[in-house]
């Protein structure tokens, strides 16, 4: 494209910007369009198991939840209940043994009937969220460092885009449509411009992120000479990972385990010291195996538990009214409500009742919200603990909460996934600006195409296209799979990278034009079936998504529908695309 | 290099090229590493703070030593703008670093 030179510092900036840019670009993009789906990641899973769509909520729910765990589980150690809301519409049930882990299935009861669900096996939303920081088939460190690399380009990409831009005010009202370089110039710019400090936030939070994977000297240096690690210091504080995410990893990700497998050592600790019957040195009777078990037999306690302690029959106490410890927490929380409840040792003296907060206005808690603990048989209120908060954590944790979006009002989440869509605008166009430019320089000199050149039309295609393509043929494959697949959520998966490969070769093998065509109107049309697929294939269609509140499955229906809408009318546009004018900016 | 033709300027040296890239990559890796380990050990407040405060000022300065690499005349002065600053806060970090670990 363009030599390096430092004749001016802009031109040098530009050099920097167009290499990093195209290099990176096509990861980014990836990172970028997976990203933005995980701000909807819940939702994306609910879409993905139509045998939940249909639930509701009502009040009655919490009693049915509750009549299951007594007669399944009588003699658990503990129970979850996770509520639901409207970004997840029905209750998953689990209870386990030594009350820390819940390693065993989750129950999804609907709400309303009380009936027992058997949602389909889905990589569901959760697949995107952790292949936009980890790719896929790496390992966790790999795909960590490859995304943090790519990050921190990003972040060198926007400054020196910034730098070279020199009518960043004047540009953002300007868009001269069918002008061939010019309007993806202008369209890059504009997508850029609008976007800039979201994409300056969410670079930077996305490093703050993988921080201690991918600036680990930051932790050596402050942690020096001190037995601890950062990781357990941000636990230790009450800080809790990321919690919440309904359909999970599986795991309980109740009120002291953020469903992460490192810093777990931290975690325990900082568990036990808060039970409430350690600190007052009084054991409930009959429970001293369990209470072993909890204390010193951490090595040997396996996932799962392999040791059921029976209480004796008389040790079984009363509970108080689970409906009036929610009412109290609403009271006490009226904006975000409950999101998870777990009674620990029921029915027994040591009894307690944790409500979980389903979220928080507070940025400088994650958006994570509160805990409060009850006792379970006279369900006083047991002290909370608030968390020490200097103004550097604040700021660190605040940056962390807007990157994953996980305050709870719905218009922060789609004002973030709108930035993130036109950040992945801005990288497209980019990608595409890249070849325009080089080909009109190559015409006007009466170069043929090179290698190299070739090379990127290719990749572009296939990162851009082929990506798009292949998310949608995920989630055809979502349904179109047999619901009683084994392995299935593996074959979910293999599709979205089987497609992805088929587009990088039939990339290779069009010509650059046919392959933007054939790619963008397949994603196009099948995008915008999908509501027709969704309805086709048990899920609450549109009518009915409307009419019983589900606006996540409403609403992801309607966004597919405009995305294919909009990919058809590109791939429209590209059939008319030709090298008109020979002008380029000098 | 001509001065006559801006768009014919011949391109430098690939090795000259690849050595920014490396400075500006690795560099400037080096270099916030190195700054974010001796402010992790010189900065006042816990742990975790001076490791998150740290660590925020690395990301945000990568980009500056990348701009500053790109941006010099020459190849000399843009590899001397990474190596002094390493080399100072390599002798801080060596310096403050407590002797019960070193």
């Amino acid at each position: 494209m363009r030599d390096y030179q430092t004749k001016t510092f802009r031109t040098a900036m530009s050099w920097v910007h167009a290499w990093g840019g195209l290099l990176f670009g096509w990861l980014l993009f990836a990172v970028f369009v997976t990203g933005s789906l995980s701000f909807f990641r819940q939702e994306i899973t609910v879409w993905m198991q139509p045998e939940i769509q249909h639930a509701h909520m009502t009040e009655k729910g919490l009693t049915r939840a509750l009549s299951y765990l007594e007669e399944t589980a009588p003699d658990a150690a503990a129970w979850n209940i996770r509520m639901p809301d409207s970004r997840y519409p029905v209750m998953q049930l689990s209870y386990g043994e030594d009350g820390r882990r819940f390693r065993g299935e989750q129950t999804v009861m609907d709400p309303a009937s009380g009936d027992i669900l058997q949602p389909r096996a889905t990589a569901g939303g959760d697949f995107l969220y952790h292949f936009h920081y980890q790719l896929y088939g790496l390992g966790r460190s790999a795909g960590e460092w490859i995304v943090g690399i790519a990050t921190m380009i990003m972040f060198v990409v926007l400054i020196t885009g910034i730098i070279v831009h020199r009518q960043i005010f004047k540009d953002f009202f300007t868009f001269r449509p069918a002008k061939d370089k010019r309007s993806w110039l202008d369209a890059h710019n504009l997508s850029a411009v609008l976007g800039t400090p979201f994409f300056i936030v969410i670079t930077l939070s996305g490093l703050i992120l993988l921080g201690t994977r991918v600036m680990p000297a930051a932790e050596w240096g402050a942690y020096a000479g001190s037995g601890s690690s950062m990781r357990a210091d941000i636990k230790g504080q009450g800080e809790k990972g990321k919690s919440g995410i309904p359909g999970g990893e599986g795991g309980w990700q109740g009120g002291h385990d953020g469903g992460r497998e490192k810093g777990r050592m931290a975690r325990d600790s900082q568990v036990q010291g808060e039970r409430p019957w350690h600190a007052d040195g009084g054991r409930p009777p009959g429970r001293s195996g369990l209470d072993a078990d909890v204390r010193g037999g951490r090595g040997g306690t396996a996932d799962g538990g392999d040791s059921v302690i029976r209480r004796p029959p008389a040790a079984r106490m009363a509970m108080v009214d689970l409906q009036f410890i929610l009412d109290q927490a609403q009271s006490i929380w009226p904006l975000h409500g409950v999101a998870r409840i777990t009674v620990r040792h029921p029915h027994s003296a040591a009894a307690e009742i944790e409500i979980r907060q389903s979220g928080s206005s507070i940025l400088s808690d994650r958006g994570m919200g509160g805990s409060l603990v009850f006792n379970g048989i006279t369900g006083e209120l047991q002290q909370e603990k608030p968390a020490e908060k200097s103004a550097v954590k604040a700021l660190f944790s605040s940056l962390q909460a807007i990157h994953l979006g996980i305050f709870s009002l719905p218009l922060a989440r789609w004002l973030l996934f709108l930035s993130g869509v036109g950040g992945s605008l801005m990288i497209a166009s980019g990608l595409v600006l890249w070849v325009v430019t080089n080909n009109q320089k190559k015409a006007r000199n009466g170069d043929g195409k090179t290698i190299g050149n070739r090379l990127v039309e290719i990749l572009n295609t296939a990162a851009i296209g082929g990506l798009l393509l292949a998310l949608t043929a995920y989630f055809w494959a979502n349904r179109l799979l047999p619901a009683a697949l084994e392995n299935r959520q593996q074959w979910e998966i293999n599709v979205f990278f089987i497609v992805w490969l088929m587009s990088l070769l039939q990339a290779a093998l069009a010509s650059h034009k046919t392959a933007w065509q054939v790619q963008l109107t397949g994603a196009g049309v099948m995008a915008a079936l999908l509501p027709l697929v969704n309805a086709l294939t048990g899920g609450a269609h549109l009518g009915v998504s409307i009419g019983l509140g589900q606006l996540q499955v409403a609403l992801f229906d309607l966004v597919a529908l405009f995305s294919g809408l909009a990919l058809l009318y590109t791939a429209y546009r590209v059939r008319h695309f030709s090298y008109r004018s020979k002008t380029i900016r000098g | 290099m001509n001065k006559e033709n801006r768009m014919n300027i011949p391109a430098p040296a690939w090795s000259r090229l690849f050595i920014r890239v490396v400075l500006a990559t690795a560099g400037g890796y080096l270099l916030v590493s190195l700054l974010a380990s001796a402010l992790g050990l010189l900065l006042p407040g816990t742990d975790l703070d001076a490791a998150m405060l740290s660590m925020m000022l690395a990301f945000i300065l990568q980009p500056v030593a990348a701009i500053w690499v790109f941006a010099c005349k020459t190849v000399t002065k843009a590899a001397l703008g990474i190596v002094i600053p390493c080399a100072l806060l390599a002798v801080c970090v060596l310096v403050a670093w407590p002797e019960s670990v070193a």
